[in-house]
């Protein structure tokens, strides 16, 4: 390549680069003449989900009705007069702390519509159900798929839940996994006959709940059984269309008392499947929520006990591990990216400039994918991080192999040009042969679940850039670089005794 | 300096194994006596939680000396806070959470932090309530998470045996697969006998350490088979393996990880506990995978090629061409007395010198003393031939006597 050529090519290389970096690393920061108004987010910075090892999350507590927390209960005395009234024997504050039992950090109420104590003491039928609802509470978060969760009985007859900060529908979430009791059929308030005749059970009608996509939407398919095709057959033509929506004529599917999905006409297809609850795909998560909701439901049945109130115990929670991490992760992976590029720089002086360029790519490449390619899939982890720095490390130590290949074709007496192009190929295979083993480790761990499967699709994405900076990008940019420069051998500093050559 | 180490390290594939029994044997042992070490924040803890209503702006203020009475009492109360969180419940409604270990006994604690509380007269208006619980963790790991992490650990090391023994060859490839298993099982193993907290994270390391090292393995096998290209014979011997394994190659890229997992527990130490952990682990991912590479695997690869040369030469000494001239007299003949067929026996002996024209490049240099050996067999055929003639000779002059 000429050298003009390569000077232009160079130059807009230079530009290119450098502009891409600036936008994928730059911080977030506003306009000092809009008033703080309008200003340029960090595609770091705001659109990655860092995951609870870098930011907190969410936490709530599940009481159970009847069952409440030592303050709340302190709280709710307080609001009772401690004065005796006339004719009295007790104050109001007295009568109703004699409606609890204490038990560790929690009040259980004796009244016997929640049916928690008998005879002053904790109901077994309490205790065996609070059993069951342990492993119903704790299978449905499991079920989720969170990269970190927590699911802890508190004091014996109660629940504590963390979500990670990642999770933006953590009301929703907190709220629907609380709702416990069967899944059953309403159209309007009623019940559907078909289902309160005895020895009938939702299952015959109901198999399960998936998830289907149609263009850019996800709904909930549910599932029939022939029975069930049949009934939602015969009931289909009186239930109200979805641009009607009388609430009256609309079918409900519910858990318990509490209405989750409606089913219009015009969600039931015609073989009688329904299909409802369309939302665009970005809401896809809420979705997946539903219907672990839905079938762990039909899977347990009834239960005798229900949570109430769930939202208003919510709590924002920091990073016990420490604050603002997730800035300082950011900062630990530009100070290692930035080390790279020196150390090349300072080991392979212009040949380790192309290494600088390669290393550069590599971050705007990564960065970009990991910022913009969302949808509650990219939790940026410690396994993140992780694969990031590994891909990183290897991408410089190939490169740096490739010179001392070259160097071992240029020490047995060819040319620059021919030891470049002998020195390439002497490494092309192995480099090949590391990325598709690694590629090919990266596959399988999609077969790994929660954090394991996010990280490998990030390993997905830092291989592919990593293999396209050593195989392909790297060499052009030593092409066109190499191709500027007057003198080659002080470009890969190489010294030769006889250069009658060059 | 590389090949005075390999040459020490190759060739002892006993000492190896022992040594990776010992460390696997180690951390079982520490497991049942010890258990897991399970970061507190993944098991079960003791909390305390004073919660304060109270406007955003008052609490503020207010935040550093309600803090202060509870360090105060834990220390009194001889309780050791792992955590606390400052949590935000509403506007008006702020919340401490501390965190203390499973066996932390609680005593009075509730009692005497809320009555130090009520004794403040700032607090009298605010509600300022202490509550003691027990927090017994049910889940924590999502569904399959320990199985299908396993899973994808096994179908890595298949797919690198399969795909290092399609492009290498196919005893290269075993020692792909058992080099990156190993790995894995040590990562495990070290991880649980050190007692580095155990979080989800662990996985992740493991993973890696089973990539990493299928890395470093393949630095090696690349080497040897381009050795052996060049050599045009097997690579088979101490010497020759230890001249060919990648230490170079393989200890700039595990330094290279070393420095880098170096900054993240630096980091960690003024920081973030999980990234100290999280770097630890990491560590020892590497350094395991440094010894399954480095270490194991030329040490295993020089038996099983072995192995594999003794069976190659084996069917070398089979290896004909399919009806061709002396193929099916040549099983014949190993049949027959050398006597009885002077003829095919000169053939014989022609085959196998186009046998042995023929047999592949990798011939080992025992084919070479195969070949030797099959000298005296031709001498020995001709031998035989000329004996013939004398042996029928002497029959007839046995003949004409009688």
């Amino acid at each position: 390549m000429g050298k003009k050529k390569s000077v232009v090519l160079m130059v807009l290389l230079n530009i290119l680069i450098i502009a891409l970096t600036v936008f994928t690393v730059s911080p977030t920061f506003w306009f000092p003449w809009n008033d703080g108004l309008n200003g340029w987010n960090s595609p770091l910075g705001e659109f990655i989900d860092f995951g609870s090892d870098f930011k907190g999350g969410y936490y709530t507590y599940y009481y159970p009705d009847g069952v409440y927390s030592e303050a709340q209960y302190q709280s709710n005395l307080e609001n009772y007069s401690d004065e005796v009234a006339e004719g009295e024997t007790q104050s109001p504050r007295d009568k109703y702390a004699e409606g609890f039992i204490a038990h560790k950090g929690l009040r259980l109420s004796t009244d016997s519509q929640y049916g928690l104590v008998k005879n002053g003491k904790v109901n077994d039928d309490f205790v065996n159900e609070m059993q069951r609802l342990r492993n119903v509470i704790s299978d449905r978060y499991s079920a989720r798929g969170y990269s970190s969760f927590r699911v802890a009985v508190v004091d014996d007859y109660a629940f504590r839940v963390e979500l990670p900060a990642a999770d933006a529908l953590y009301e929703s979430t907190f709220e629907l996994f609380s709702y416990m009791g069967a899944v059953n059929l309403k159209i309007g308030d009623t019940a559907v006959e078909e289902l309160e005749e005895e020895g009938v059970s939702i299952n015959d009608y109901i198999t399960n709940f998936t998830i289907g996509a149609q263009y850019n939407f996800n709904y909930i398919r549910v599932n029939l059984t022939q029975a069930g095709k049949d009934l939602i057959g015969e009931k289909k033509d009186s239930l109200s269309t979805q641009s009607s929506n009388d609430t009256s004529t609309t079918m409900y599917i519910c858990v318990g008392d509490t209405k989750i999905l409606p089913v219009y006409q015009d969600n039931v297809r015609s073989d009688n499947l329904i299909n409802c609850a369309y939302l665009e795909g970005d809401n896809k998560a809420q979705l997946d929520t539903m219907v672990v909701l839905l079938n762990s439901a039909l899977e347990h049945g009834e239960f005798s006990v229900t949570f109430s109130g769930v939202s208003s115990e919510i709590r924002e929670m920091e990073n016990l591990n420490g604050e603002n991490l997730d800035v300082v992760i950011l900062l630990v992976l530009a100070a290692i990216t930035l080390a790279c590029i020196v150390a090349m720089i300072v080991k392979y002086r212009r040949y380790g400039v192309v290494a600088a360029y390669m290393t550069l790519s590599y971050l705007i490449v990564t960065g970009l994918c990991f910022a913009f390619i969302s949808g509650g899939i990219f939790e940026f982890t410690l396994g993140s991080a992780l694969v990031y720095l590994f891909v990183l490390v290897l991408m410089n130590v190939l490169h740096a192999m490739n010179y001392h290949a070259i160097k071992k074709q240029f020490d047995l007496g060819k040319t620059v040009d021919s030891s470049v192009m002998l020195g390439y190929k002497s490494t092309i295979w192995l480099t090949v042969d590391i990325y598709a083993v690694l590629l090919l480790g990266a596959l399988a761990m999609l077969i790994g679940a929660a954090g394991v499967q996010i990280m490998a699709l990030q390993a997905i994405i830092c291989l592919v850039a990593g293999a396209f900076c050593n195989l392909l990008w790297g060499r052009l940019i030593n092409y066109i670089y190499l191709s500027t420069q007057k003198n080659k051998f002080k470009y890969f500093g190489f010294v030769r005794e006889d250069d009658d050559d060059e | 300096m590389s090949k005075k180490f390999a040459q020490k390290t190759v060739g002892k594939l006993t000492v190896w194994a022992i040594v990776s029994a010992v460390i696997l044997l180690a951390s079982i042992i520490v497991m049942i006596f010890a258990g897991f070490n399970n970061h507190i924040l993944t098991d079960s803890y003791k909390t305390v939680t004073v919660s304060v209503q109270m406007s955003s702006a008052e609490y503020k203020t207010e935040a550093e000396n309600i803090e202060k009475i509870c360090n105060d009492a834990f220390e009194e109360a001889g309780m050791d806070v792992v955590y606390v969180s400052r949590n935000k419940v509403s506007t008006n409604s702020h919340e401490l959470f501390y965190i203390f270990g499973q066996a932390t006994k609680f005593g009075t604690i509730q009692e005497t932090l809320q009555s130090k509380f009520s004794a403040v007269a700032e607090y009298e208006d605010n509600f300022v309530k202490v509550v003691a619980h027990t927090d017994s963790v049910v889940e924590k790991l999502p569904d399959g998470y320990l199985l299908r992490g396993v899973l994808a650990g096994v179908v890595i090391a298949v797919l690198a045996f399969a795909y290092v023994a399609l492009r290498h060859k196919i005893w290269n490839g075993i020692v792909a697969f058992v080099a990156t298993g190993l790995s894995a099982a040590l990562s495990c193993a070290v991880i649980l006998a050190t007692r580095i907290p155990i979080t989800t994270t662990v996985l992740y390391a493991v993973e890696f350490s089973m990539l990493l090292t299928a890395v470093l393995v393949l630095f090696t096998v690349s080497k040897i088979r381009k050795a052996e290209k060049e050599a045009n014979e097997p690579i088979a011997t101490v010497e020759t393996v230890a001249e060919n394994v990648a230490f170079k190659s393989s200890l700039a890229l595990c330094i290279s990880l070393l420095c880098v997992f170096a900054v993240l527990a630096i980091v960690g130490i003024f920081a973030a506990e999980n990234f100290l952990a999280f770097a630890a682990i990491s560590i020892v991912a590497v350094l395991v995978s440094a010894f399954s590479a480095i270490v194991f695997a030329p040490a295993l690869y020089l038996p099983i090629r072995k192995l594999f040369a003794a069976w190659a030469e084996k069917r070398a000494r089979y290896d004909y061409k399919k009806g061709g001239k002396g193929g099916k007299q040549q099983k014949s003949v190993k049949q027959d007395t050398p006597a009885q067929t002077p003829a095919p026996v000169e053939e014989t002996a022609e085959t196998a010198e186009e046998a042995a024209e023929e047999t592949p490049v990798e011939e080992t240099s025992e084919a070479a003393e195969e070949a030797v050996e099959e000298a005296p067999v031709e001498e020995t055929a001709e031998e035989a031939v000329e004996e013939a003639p004398a042996e029928a000779a002497t029959e007839e002059e046995t003949d004409q006597q009688e």
